[in-house]
């Protein structure tokens, strides 16, 4: 069962780079832009964010332990992850406009749009930075295919503390690739601030209309 | 403008965590680059959709079957591969299915077969859901036996 450990984390490892770079870059992107600018170690609302993730993919993994099955707990969860994968564009949307300035701040917004928007605003804009823990907690719940491979194995562990540890191999494993993405993206930042905060800004919400879009067409499909 | 002292920090902090992460950097692009390639102009193409799949390797015809179909992602599927030689078919070999995507990392999903009866392999499998929307996949069977091993693979899209 160790070799099923070491084997889920060089997965997180190499897929990091391969696959977790490109499909949740944006949002780490926008982790770290939105903190560019606050005193203090900018690497701490990161670990935050990446603790968040990888407790909810322990507790999927420990649920899938304890089913024995994949295809059941996956097939439940699929509901629930449309759902986070449409607030996470929603969130993009609000916090890269933000970013990017071109309201000024994520007010003009509050006080044009739903209830949703306005939730989605006051947990990124809280005082403290802790408030990237739930944020990473709700991450985690996204849909994403090399999580899916993972879970698997965590299914076929053969108990949920082992499915659990699995997946907590899995994502300690990813954390390496997006935290030096974090930092590349926090580096720049710091160095050409205007250019790559606004840049960076619309890159997210173009990421945040795509995940959106992504939401509503798995809705159509189911 | 950030106070003088919460600028130190932050450098301080850069400083720590700036060589670790260069080297963490090498590392990894080293990992990626070591990993194999494959050539996927040569490998099969699958209408699996349509029935079970074969080609010639040495000399040996490898099939591919998956049901139920169509073949659709997130549900159990039961994968068949069936040896035919001009010989005895094989009942000895150790053949599984390894399925991976054409140009994203999706980690190792290797479904084991065992052996049902003469040349006939089956085991039980699923392939995950690609939120890009991404429906290509490839699967490599490999067949070992007497020290050998053979590798087939197959593209093929599902629904």
């Amino acid at each position: 069962m160790e070799a099923g450990f070491f084997l889920a984390f060089t997965t997180g490892l190499a897929g990091g780079f391969g696959h977790c770079i490109g499909m949740c870059g944006p949002i780490v992107a926008m982790t770290a832009l939105r903190t560019a600018s606050d005193p203090g170690p900018g690497f701490f609302p990161q670990l935050l964010y990446h603790a968040g993730r990888i407790i909810t993919y322990a507790v999927i993994g420990g649920l899938m332990g304890l089913a024995g099955s994949f295809v059941n707990v996956a097939g439940r969860m699929m509901g629930i992850q449309q759902v986070v994968l449409v607030l996470a564009g929603l969130v993009m949307t609000v916090m890269g406009l933000s970013i990017a300035g071109l309201f000024g701040s994520t007010k003009w917004i509050e006080r044009h749009n739903n209830a949703v928007l306005s939730a989605a605003s006051r947990v990124l804009s809280l005082g403290s930075r802790a408030r990237f823990l739930p944020l990473g907690l709700l991450m985690g719940l996204l849909p994403c295919g090399l999580s899916y491979t993972v879970f698997i194995a965590a299914a076929g562990a053969g108990s949920p503390a082992a499915g659990a540890v699995t997946m907590l191999a899995f994502g300690a494993g990813t954390v390496p690739a997006l935290l030096l993405f974090g930092a590349a993206v926090t580096w720049l930042s710091s160095r050409m601030r205007a250019a790559v905060q606004r840049a960076g800004g619309i890159m997210v919400v173009v990421m945040g209309l795509y995940y959106l879009a992504k939401g509503i067409r798995f809705y159509a499909e189911m | 403008m950030l106070p003088a002292t919460d600028r130190a920090t932050r450098s301080n902090s850069g400083r720590l965590y700036r060589l670790p992460l260069a080297a963490l950097f090498v590392l990894l692009m080293l990992l990626r680059a070591s990993a194999p390639a494959v050539d996927d102009n040569a490998v099969a193409w699958c209408r699996i959709n349509d029935g079970p799949c074969r080609t010639a390797v040495q000399n040996l015809i490898v099939s591919l079957d998956i049901t139920p179909r169509p073949v659709m992602t997130m549900r159990e599927l039961s994968f068949t591969v069936s040896l035919l030689t001009t010989a005895q078919a094989p009942v000895d070999a150790a053949v599984s299915v390894d399925l991976t995507m054409p140009g994203m990392v999706m980690g190792r999903n290797t479904i084991i077969l065992k052996s049902r009866s003469a040349g006939r392999y089956e085991g039980m499998g699923v392939i995950v859901r690609c939120p890009s929307g991404e429906k290509l996949w490839r699967a490599t069977i490999d067949i070992r036996r007497a020290g050998r091993t053979v590798s087939v693979p197959f593209l093929f899209e599902v629904e």
